[in-house]
């Protein structure tokens, strides 16, 4: 299953977690966890969007859509390495 | 509750569980008032005890922090982790909730890697029952090797029964025999090689096959810690097999996952097929590749609809009325001003940043309905949409975060491209961010195309944002396959469920953003208008012979291939220093209030809607502010990839406005209105 989830989070483009749940067969709420524990261990990471200043002094505030951003995570290259080659088919 | 027996010891009991499992409440049952609460020692993180009798056993109850899993990686699950390790506790009770059985197996599955006894309190029957799941606890209970005992902790439902059951196992811990997970085939025997290779190293209270697991699975403070156990010639071979097996942990997890699904399969019944939520049924349609599109540009519609016919009546009124009465009013009110200061307030101050107030009403509700859109959860599907839209045409997959922030400004968007590692993909970006439609371009765009396109101005404006995302489109296509070859890179995505947007975050939104476009028109629109009068002003006799009309004329044979006269294209190349610059430059050159019009009703009387197609879309496409452009600089380090974007983008600009100029025309728009 974990090795499913990462092999959908490396080959497909974006995927949300309600699509991986029903690729899955799962809850979302499993996802979640799933995403957690894969995170835990190195296999994906977190995907932070961030300048070098604070908000508070930052002129561009009304405008700016980072504080609402999508929480993302990507596949370390721990996560590619454990994929191939026999997940890929090879 | 019974008195304690004299001589019986005290037992000492964990509570362990995931956040929101009602753990607290089991806890306040079974201790009442006998409890105490302090600090962890060394840590900010609270510590709740106390105690209770059952039959006469003395039980000591410890609150441990709610946790997901037991991997050390945040504060609660080291203390949860670390108390079960060095104090040994007789038993540790799980609470689990029932309508969420799986995700609470995971954490399980972790407990019994650890030397305790367990019992597991399947707690929130009532609503799993109410979800359609349920739960065979005696059948669970055989799978598992261990007590399961369903309860609902709220009604106090099941609570004896846990005490009941603890107390026992904490009397007779030797028949606690659980099935425990396995690691995948794969690595049990690299487990067993990294036991040996432990030999006695591992010192207590730490169990050696625990700590040869949790060094499989890569675990920080366990690998510190054997690193510190161990000489260099006997962790060498230890390191090697590690770094040999680094998908070991996913084998541990998947094990895991495998025995999690073994037990629900043998004692849970959940409706699957059933539980589509609200959220998951919209979704299904918003980040659909053709719907999620097709909905954006609904979205988009809706928005630039609900402006013109909400915004643009009051904007038309504005302008009729009172800037051109104003304006009218300027001119012959002060007799005892010299000419050049009347003309100076009525056009330069009046009829620049005084028409770009009338833009108020339209940016306040763009930006309601745009808070609206937002607050409801519905932005981040785009962003999920438009990410989509990167990976089809080959794009960097980060470069969609810091694009879709250029929606409502590029600065931040070229700023935001630090979060690309790829220095060519972070450039690639940078280059492109500026082809994103910024706000101010959009209120630009919701402003002018009424008076131009009347009933069809909705139309044309969706049409140009397309354009926008469409020659954004190309141009990375070209650039990502010629000069910058980025790797993509796919996201897990987490959504916000959807929810009814909250006013106060509504009107916090539009008040930021409304206050931000009053301080822009009092300071940088109004210097600008009174930079542009005073070109345009001198040095007489008439605009077509000032300085302004001098250098527009010189550029005469560009805006003849636009269908525009030079006034409209020094209004464009005035957007260069804030795109709404646009819309003051054309009030001031355009004469308005003269003849008691607005600026609206002049433009729909003097310029043909084939000229306002082709303004509009060079507007969108062109060289991006001089924020925009110093951020640029900034980000980039040098001034030829500025240089690069905005020739570029100057080409694209003029060379879309000349075809939209030849397309309109060929439809017949080519005449003004009136």
């Amino acid at each position: 299953m974990l090795r499913k989830l990462l092999r959908l989070a490396r080959d497909r483009s974006t995927i949300d977690m309600g699509g991986l749940a029903r690729e899955l067969g799962v809850s979302i709420d499993e996802v979640r966890q799933m995403v957690r524990v894969l995170e835990q261990l190195g296999y994906i990471e977190r995907t932070v969007l961030s300048c070098t200043q604070s908000c508070e002094c930052c002129s561009l505030q009304p405008t700016c859509t980072l504080s609402h951003d999508p929480r993302l995570w990507h596949v370390t290259s721990k996560g590619e390495k454990c994929l191939s080659p026999i997940d890929d088919g090879v | 509750m019974t008195p304690k027996r004299s001589g019986a010891p005290t037992l000492t009991v964990g509570l362990a569980g995931q956040p929101n499992v009602g753990k607290s409440t089991v806890f306040n049952l079974l201790t009442g008032l006998s409890q105490h609460v302090g600090n962890w020692p060394g840590k900010t993180v609270e510590r709740r005890e106390g105690a209770c009798v059952h039959d006469g056993v003395a039980l000591r109850l410890v609150d441990l922090p709610g946790t997901y899993s037991l991997t050390a990686n945040s504060l609660e699950e080291k203390i949860a982790r670390d108390f079960i390790l060095q104090e040994r506790p007789d038993v540790v009770v799980m609470i689990a909730n029932a309508a969420a059985i799986e995700r609470n197996l995971y954490l399980l599955a972790e407990l019994l890697c650890l030397p305790v006894p367990i019992v597991l309190g399947i707690n929130m029957m009532d609503v799993a029952v109410a979800e359609g799941i349920e739960i065979e606890a005696h059948v669970l209970s055989a799978a598992l090797g261990l007590t399961a005992v369903p309860m609902i902790a709220s009604r106090a439902e099941g609570v004896p029964a846990l005490l009941s059951e603890t107390a026992r196992l904490a009397l007779n811990p030797e028949g606690f025999k659980p099935t425990r997970p396995e690691i995948g085939a794969a690595h049990r025997d690299v487990l067993a090689n990294l036991r040996a290779l432990l030999g006695n190293s591992v010192p207590p209270p730490y169990p050696p096959e625990w700590v040869a697991l949790k060094l499989l699975e890569g675990d920080k403070e366990i690998t510190e810690l054997a690193r510190s156990w161990m000489s260099n010639n006997n962790w060498q071979p230890i390191s090697a097999l590690l770094h040999a097996h680094e998908d070991a942990g996913l084998d541990i997890a998947s094990g895991r996952y495998e025995w999690i699904g073994r037990m629900v399969r043998a004692a849970v019944k959940q409706p699957r097929l059933g539980q589509v939520s609200l959220t998951d049924r919209l979704d299904r349609y918003a980040v659909h590749p053709v719907w999620g599109m097709a909905i954006l540009l609904a979205v988009f519609s809706v928005i630039f609809g609900l402006t013109f016919q909400l915004a643009t009546p009051i904007q038309e009124w504005l302008d009729a009325h009172i800037v051109a009465s104003v304006r009218a009013w300027l001119r012959t009110g002060l007799p005892i001003a010299p000419q050049w200061f009347s003309a100076f307030l009525a056009d330069g101050v009046a009829g620049g940043a005084g028409t770009v107030l009338t833009f108020l009403p339209v940016l306040i509700v763009f930006f309601a309905v745009l808070a609206l859109f937002e607050d409801t959860g519905y932005l981040a599907r785009a962003a999920y949409v438009m990410d989509r839209f990167m990976h089809f045409i080959g794009l960097h997959g980060k470069s969609f975060l810091p694009l879709f922030l250029g929606f409502g400004c590029n600065v931040p968007a070229v700023m935001g491209a630090r979060v690309i590692e790829a220095p060519t993909a972070r450039l690639l970006t940078i280059l492109l961010a500026p082809f994103v439609p910024c706000s101010a371009r959009l209120a630009v765009l919701a402003f002018l195309a009424p008076p131009f396109f009347g009933r069809w101005a909705l139309s044309v404006a969706v049409g140009l944002v397309s354009l926008n995302l469409l020659v954004l489109a190309t141009v990375g296509v070209v650039l990502n396959y010629t000069l910058f070859k980025g790797r993509q890179m796919p996201f897990i995505m987490e959504l916000p469920l959807y929810h009814a947007p909250n006013a106060r975050s509504v009107l916090h939104y539009l008040w930021h953003n409304t206050r931000a476009f009053l301080a822009k028109a009092g300071s940088i629109i109004l210097l600008m208008s009174m930079l542009i009068w005073a070109l345009g002003y001198f040095p007489g006799p008439n605009l077509e012979q000032s300085y302004l009309g001098r250098v527009g004329y010189a550029l005469g044979p560009v805006g003849e291939l636009l269908g525009m006269d030079w006034r409209m294209l020094v209004a464009l190349l005035s957007g260069f220093i804030a795109k709404e610059n646009a819309i003051a430059t054309l009030g001031i050159l355009y004469g308005s209030g003269e003849l008691g019009r607005g600026l609206a009703e002049t433009l729909t009387a003097r310029v043909s809607p084939a000229a306002g197609l082709a303004f509009l879309t060079a507007t969108m496409l062109f060289i991006p502010c001089a924020a925009t452009i110093a951020v640029m600089r900034q980000e980039t380090g040098q001034w030829r990839w500025v240089l690069a974007s905005v020739s570029l983008m100057l080409f694209v600009a003029l060379f879309a406005g000349a075809i939209a100029y030849q397309v309109g025309r060929g439809f017949g728009l080519g005449i003004p209105h009136a």
